[in-house]
């Protein structure tokens, strides 16, 4: 009898009418996107870069081939030279297929020098495909491009050196605080 | 509800009826409401489903076959894309299932993040099957909700692991990273109002009669049908049994939290939808007690697989770079994992979720096969959706939760 | 008479770029950032963007997710029923190129079945980049010349 008086009064409707009416005076939730800046957190693994050392002008990396072995969608292409006299290895070009990657970080976390990073930036949608293959200097100008707006003075990536792996777990030998100067 | 819904509908059709044809409808794959690629063949009566013949496939990408050739770290990313919307699942799934083979355990902190995480990734999961569900039957406001809690916790994924879906946060041999100790707080802190939140999605559904209509005596199945369709998951404890695999066979931390498994008694879309709300505040209560108790150390084992590991045998004794090399490759020995195979399960947020591995000793699982719950699920959709309306086959879809990137895989 | 159309062109893209309607083609993970998009905190009806259910009623498709031999005809099929003018965008990864699943499954890009206007990188892309490419498919509706009326049927030729 009495859910029968609750059932004629609407009481279930107007409860739930309450509900949207309260939420009616909260502030709104909606990021206005292109006007407001989204905000994203420390090592959001976006668009790649190759980190370029601040003592050479090039790129840090060794062709150490590491990142190409783990990356499971094979996107990542790499040639270079062996000097013959010393055994130093010398990159002659690295190419990322932005298109093929799937943002799993294993490069970063492999990489033993800290030379390849995905950056905190996600705006780079094109016309066409080829424009979102990255040679070595497109990864450059990545880099300079994400770091011309960073914030801080030293750039570190949370991949390039995980917090609370044992030592002896990491995948690459790595120097211990792997950083980027980028300012005095 | 049930008997009134069936005596309502008079129109019987006979065969002998010169004017009898069942109509053949095909429903999907492009349609809003079959989440995803689903096509359905019904057969109908009038705007009675008689039959119904699910196709698959249309989603099959080929997971098991490319995992065998990849090594059993590079399969983790893989796992993500099975069931996109709870991928922290997936992964510990995954990870526990190569964890068993190989016979290491992570250290305790690593447990209880990986249940931790695990847990927000079954909120969300809830919470868009609650949004998408609402949605299919018409309530747009729980959709809008619905996701505004639900970017919040992807906010705390983006911010443990710099990703929103695709994770591959949880790790052969523990987790990733360790999480800070501000987002830590963050999740504290998102407790209670979550409590709020599920309230409101209960104040706004659970009692409004358009949602009695459209989910009360809809897709019956009772405990025994579900236990021998193999359903499992929420799917299972609406029917009343109360099969749990964090309960029965607990892994990661599990063991150490407490917590109760909310089942219906009908068997219906309402207590399918009234155990998966019950199940998000018992997920809460674990978040709350893992955070409570999380203790300190490191967060991966140390015997954990490196992500380059070799694929391929490879001499234990190799005496310097050069010729050894070459020669280890030729060199029978120790296996780098252990040969056979195993099957492991884990709670899912869609219900039991199988990783069967058979390994020969090399750095790749030999056959990787995956127990989906979605798989099974579409399996029960015949008989749940047997002479019901087609509106309400929109609302069986949905009270299944069926992924269709998990179903194919 | 440059000078009219010319107008006339601006006016007619503005009103298309004003209301950009996508079909809902929701594949895998990526229509799960799409819906997102859609929802509350990343609200796409801002930009006149409202998901239809029906080819017919849409005029851009966004391809989300892996596409599959078994429905690339569907695919296909729903880009022929809509109606002109019409674009594509291939969401992420899987879209664009196949992405991690080099399978005997899976189309290694969708731009073999239809043509594609906007390559959304990400796997999945975040609803803001999503957003981001379909201000980019407005700038290139923006820059379209003469694709209307009679100017418009002499290149569509079925």
């Amino acid at each position: 009898m009495k859910k029968e008086i609750k059932y004629l009064l609407f009481k279930d409707l107007i409860k739930g009418l309450s509900i949207t009416l309260k939420n009616f005076f909260k502030t709104p939730v909606t990021v206005q996107y292109p006007k407001e800046k989204v905000k994203l957190y420390p090592s959001f693994r976006g668009r790649h870069a190759l980190v370029r050392d601040p003592l050479t002008g090039d790129a840090k990396c060794v062709a150490c081939l590491k990142c190409q072995q783990v990356c499971p969608s094979r996107c990542i292409d790499i040639n270079y030279t062996t000097d013959l006299e010393t055994g130093a290895r010398k990159l002659i070009s690295y190419k990322i297929e932005a298109l093929r990657c799937i943002y799993c970080g294993y490069c970063e976390e492999v990489c033993p020098v800290g030379a390849i990073v995905l950056t905190e930036w996600f705006e780079y949608s094109s016309r066409n495909k080829e424009a979102l293959i990255f040679d070595k200097e497109a990864l450059l100008k990545n880099w300079d491009e994400f770091i011309h707006s960073y914030p801080e003075k030293v750039y570190t990536n949370k991949y390039w050196n995980l917090k609370g792996i044992p030592e002896s777990n990491k995948s690459a030998l790595k120097r211990e605080g792997i950083y980027v100067k980028i300012k005095d | 509800m049930l008997e009134k819904r069936l005596s309502s509908n008079k129109y019987i059709y006979y065969p002998q009826d010169p004017f009898y044809s069942p109509l053949e409808i095909q429903m999907g794959p492009q349609h809003p409401s079959t989440h995803g690629v689903l096509k359905l063949k019904l057969l109908l009566e009038g705007e009675k489903i008689i039959d119904l013949e699910p196709t698959i496939g249309f989603l099959h990408r080929g997971i098991e076959k490319l995992a065998e050739n990849l090594n059993y770290a590079q399969v983790l990313p893989l796992t993500d894309r099975l069931d996109y919307i709870s991928a922290m699942n997936n992964n510990t799934g995954y990870a526990l299932a190569v964890e068993r083979l190989l016979g290491i355990e992570p250290p305790p902190r690593g447990k209880y993040l990986r249940t931790l995480v695990c847990e927000l990734a079954r909120i969300s999961s809830h919470l868009l099957w609650l949004a998408t569900h609402a949605l299919d039957i018409g309530a747009m406001t729980v959709f809008l909700y619905c996701f505004r809690e639900r970017e919040e916790i992807l906010n705390f994924f983006e911010k443990i692991c710099g990703a929103r879906l695709t994770v591959s946060y949880p790790r052969i041999g523990g987790v990733r990273l360790d999480i800070e100790d501000q987002v830590l707080e963050e999740i504290y802190n998102f407790i209670p109002k979550m409590h709020e939140k599920i309230e409101e999605y209960e104040g706004l559904l659970s009692e409004n009669r358009i949602w009695l209509d459209r989910t009360v005596g809809v897709g019956v199945i009772s405990g025994e049908e579900a236990l021998a369709y193999g359903l499992t998951g929420p799917s299972l404890r609406g029917s009343g049994i109360a099969y749990d695999v964090r309960k029965h066979f607990p892994y990661d931390a599990y063991s150490e939290v407490d917590f109760e498994v909310p089942i219906g008694k009908n068997g219906d879309t309402y207590d399918r939808y009234w155990c998966r709300l019950q199940e998000m505040r018992q997920s809460l209560k674990i978040i709350k007690q893992c955070i409570e108790n999380l203790p300190e150390g490191p967060v991966s084992s140390e015997l954990s697989p490196d992500l380059d590991m070799p694929l391929y045998k490879r001499a234990i004794t190799a005496e310097s770079w050069g010729e050894s090399a070459f020669i280890s490759f030729l060199t029978e020995s120790a296996p780098i994992v252990p040969k056979g195979e195993l099957y492991s399960a884990v709670e899912g947020a869609k219900g039991e979720l199988g990783f069967y591995i058979v390994s020969d000793g090399s750095g790749r699982p030999y056959r990787l096969h995956i127990r989906s719950p979605s798989f099974i699920h579409i399996s029960a959709l015949k008989k749940l959706s047997h002479n019901h309306l087609i509106a309400d086959l929109v609302a069986i879809i949905g009270t299944l939760d069926i992924v269709m990137g998990e179903c194919d895989r | 008479m440059e000078l009219i159309l010319g107008k006339l062109d601006d006016l007619i893209n503005w009103a298309r770029s004003g209301s950009i309607w996508p079909v809902t083609f929701g594949l895998a993970c990526c229509a799960i950032e799409m819906m997102a998009a859609g929802a509350s905190r990343n609200d796409l009806d801002r930009f006149g963007i409202i998901f239809r259910a029906s080819p017919r009623q849409a005029d851009c498709l966004i391809v989300a997710g892996t596409l599959t031999y078994k429905m690339a005809p569907i695919l296909r099929r729903v880009y022929d029923q809509m109606s002109y003018p019409r674009w594509v965008i291939a969401m992420g990864s899987c879209a664009c190129t196949g992405g991690v699943f080099r399978t005997y499954a899976t189309v290694q890009g969708v731009d073999q079945i239809v043509p594609v206007d906007i390559y959304v990188p990400g796997c999945p892309p975040r609803p803001e980049a999503l957003i981001e490419g379909l201000l980019e498919l407005r700038k290139k509706i923006r820059e379209e010349k003469r694709n209307w009326g009679p100017y418009a049927r002499k290149e569509i030729k079925l």
